[in-house]
């Protein structure tokens, strides 16, 4: 291919006098998957939506696919390749499963396979039963089946899980793992740490409007995550006081001992310093998360609703 | 065109899988021709009731004037005597007092003299009593038919003959009952109701679920959705039409008929029906709002449309307001091809409705958000 699959250059929304995304860049390149993270009210949808071709924007230069998302015939040519599953998917409520991906299969000239795709997602079962009997998960799925209904090269999943329970969230993460395996680029927006980390090969954090970092996953927590530690667990005070001789950083904490520490080096010689000593004891080493990039870089946490804390 | 059809055939599914979308599309209206069928249906061919109280005593051998009088009244098929008849002891105020009613008014009493045969025999003048409200509009009529009879007693003790008489014929080539009136009417008014009140409140609801946003992310376009709306509409009235033209056919003997105008009226009257449903469920963010709004407007339209009582029976300020509502043209516009076979006062109505059809359709266009702020 390539281009980028998606390619944005100082992109604004405003809405009146408040600005929703504010002079955003970002590429995202064929074949990745691509995570905004951020709370809600950040931006990520906004910026979704004008993407998919359903929200003009203000300022700014978009283009998805090679395609200009400011002009018409471009605009209907994004639409044919790519997918979309919007936050809160819902189809037609009295039609079944299998009658709805038919319906979204009906708009493409070249559809999938609605049956293959029903066998894909596991919904044979399902496949005669109204949406309106489906449970959040299952309809969650059938979001994801009708995004890939036209063989897309790229594929929007707009908060994904979002209300899913743990179970149910897990199965939909090895359904978007999958698409990567299918050679598809996806664009997912998440207030999920786990699940940008997760599931993601590059992640963009994006707080009040504005991208406030960007990177692989590792690159963001080597960059912002700050160090590691050294837990030597219920290690006491002996332990403690020997490592207190050669580290001034070193804390205890419910009866662990906490070390924290920037070079491997470190490690050795705190093990030496307890061997001499014939001192056994058992060690965990203990990296930072996303979750700790994200305090970091936006100051606050982000809440399981996706509230800002 | 094979999206449209896929809109088109899901819609319709959709549609008709709602349980409330199907009483109100058809079961509804067809409540509503049974009881207005069955309530006004026939008054035109039972005729008016009379009450009679004879106290004139019949002589065993020579001919009973009295019952004559009765059986004469009873032929002329527009008055219906109410049998049994009246016994001499029953008290006529007091039975009118006891038997007036809410709707019926006050009940029309004959009272026939003691001794009214043995005057009749003899040239001897005789009154015979007519009692009516003066609320009841048909109380002259009936005494005017009473007058009649009471005539041919008169020709027939003077011996002579009828110099002037009276031929009968009927004014239209069909002829028309109450319920023919309540096909066309009951269709255009339940056509109303499904695109100002259903497709209102289901496009409103598409909205707010997200249906509306999740197709405008596929390559449909704008116009191929309100097109397959629209499509739908037309097939439900349709189907409307016929549900209704048959049931009058088999439970009333309706000469109602359905022919191309019929069906062209129809097509044109879902489709502006269907602009009014889409302006609306576009103008109204909230599904209960929008279909509020909807009822709101589609109950005072049915009833100033003509389509229970005619707008020429209202009152002229009433009138002048039926004449701006959409409904009264298509009621009129159908009246016209389905039971008058009147094509042009058709086409003229037609007009209209097209013209109404054209604007909401390209507002509703309008008003539909394919594409956010």
């Amino acid at each position: 291919m390539g281009e980028s699959a998606v390619r944005v250059q100082h992109l604004v929304k405003r809405y009146g006098d408040l600005v929703a995304v504010n002079d955003i860049s970002f590429e995202v390149q064929p074949g990745e998957i691509f995570a905004f993270l951020g709370p809600n009210g950040a931006g990520k949808t906004t910026t979704v939506e004008i993407l998919e071709c359903l929200r003009p924007l203000t300022s700014g230069e978009v283009t998805v696919l090679g395609e200009n998302v400011a002009d018409a015939p471009g605009t209907a040519r994004i639409k044919k390749r790519m997918g979309v599953l919007p936050q809160d998917f819902n189809a037609l409520r009295r039609l079944t499963v299998r009658e709805n991906l038919e319906l979204f299969a009906a708009m493409y000239d070249n559809p999938a396979s609605v049956n293959e795709l029903i066998e894909v997602f596991g919904l044979q079962e399902k496949a005669k039963v109204r949406f309106d009997a489906l449970s959040g998960g299952l309809k969650q799925r059938v979001g994801v089946a009708a995004a890939l209904v036209n063989n897309p090269d790229l594929v929007f999943l707009d908060e994904p899980t979002t209300g899913l329970d743990p179970e149910v969230r897990r199965a939909t993460w090895e359904v978007i793992r999958g698409l990567r395996g299918r050679g598809k680029t996806v664009f997912l927006t998440t207030h999920y740490m786990q699940e940008a980390e997760e599931l993601a090969d590059r992640i963009a954090i994006i707080v009040k409007g504005k991208i406030a970092a960007i990177g692989t996953p590792g690159e963001l927590i080597k960059t912002y995550g700050g160090e590691r530690t050294i837990v030597f667990t219920k290690g006491g005070d002996t332990v403690f006081g020997t490592l207190r001789r050669y580290f001034d950083n070193v804390a205890a904490k419910n009866g662990d001992v906490l070390l924290p520490y920037t070079q491997t080096r470190d490690v050795e010689v705190a093990l030496n310093a307890l061997t001499e000593r014939g001192l056994k004891v058992e060690i965990a080493l203990r990296s930072p998360t996303i979750e700790e990039v994200f305090l970091k870089l936006a100051g606050f946490r982000i809440t399981a609703e996706g509230e800002a804390k | 065109m094979s999206r449209i059809t896929a809109i088109f055939k899901a819609i319709t599914r959709n549609w008709l899988r709602s349980r409330s979308g199907l009483f109100f599309s058809f079961l509804f209206p067809v409540m509503f021709l049974l009881v207005f069928g069955s309530v006004f249906g026939n008054t035109n061919a039972s005729g008016y009731t009379l009450y009679v109280q004879n106290n004139d005593a019949c002589p065993g051998s020579s001919p009973c004037f009295s019952q004559n009088f009765i059986g004469a009244l009873n032929s002329t098929k527009v008055v219906v005597v109410n049998s049994p008849i009246l016994a001499p002891s029953v008290n006529v105020t007091a039975f009118i007092q006891s038997h007036s009613r809410f709707f019926g008014g006050n009940p029309r009493v004959l009272v026939i003299p003691s001794g009214f045969g043995a005057n009749v025999s003899r040239g001897l003048p005789v009154n015979v009593t007519y009692i009516s409200s003066p609320a009841d509009q048909l109380g002259p009529v009936v005494g005017g038919v009473i007058s009649e009879v009471a005539n041919g007693f008169n020709f027939q003790v003077a011996g002579a003959r009828r110099v002037v008489g009276l031929s009968h014929e009927s004014s239209s080539a069909r002829a028309l009952k109450n319920v023919d009136f309540y096909v066309p009417g009951l269709t255009a008014a339940f056509m109303m109701t499904n695109g100002v009140i259903g497709l209102t409140s289901i496009a409103s609801e598409f909205r707010r679920s997200g249906v509306t946003k999740r197709l405008s992310a596929t390559p449909l376009r704008k116009y191929e959705w309100i097109v397959g709306n629209v499509l739908s509409q037309a097939v439900l009235a349709l189907l409307l039409a016929l549900v209704m033209i048959a049931l009058a056919k088999v439970a009333y003997q309706s000469n109602v008929s359905l022919d191309g105008y019929t069906i062209a009226a129809l097509v044109l009257g879902a489709i502006l029906f269907s602009g009014i449903g889409m302006t609306l469920a576009g103008l109204v963010k909230d599904p209960e709002a929008a279909s509020g709004l909807g009822n709101a407007i589609a109950f005072p339209m049915m009833f100033l449309s003509g389509t229970y009582w005619p707008v020429d029976i209202m009152p002229t300020f009433l009138q002048s307001f039926a004449r701006v509502l959409p409904l009264t043209y298509l009621s009129d516009g159908l009246r016209d091809s389905m039971i008058l076979g009147d094509y042009s006062a058709a086409l003229t109505n037609m007009l209209v409705v097209s013209a109404l059809a054209v604007v909401f359709v390209l507002l509703g266009a309008k008003v539909t958000i394919w594409k956010e702020r």
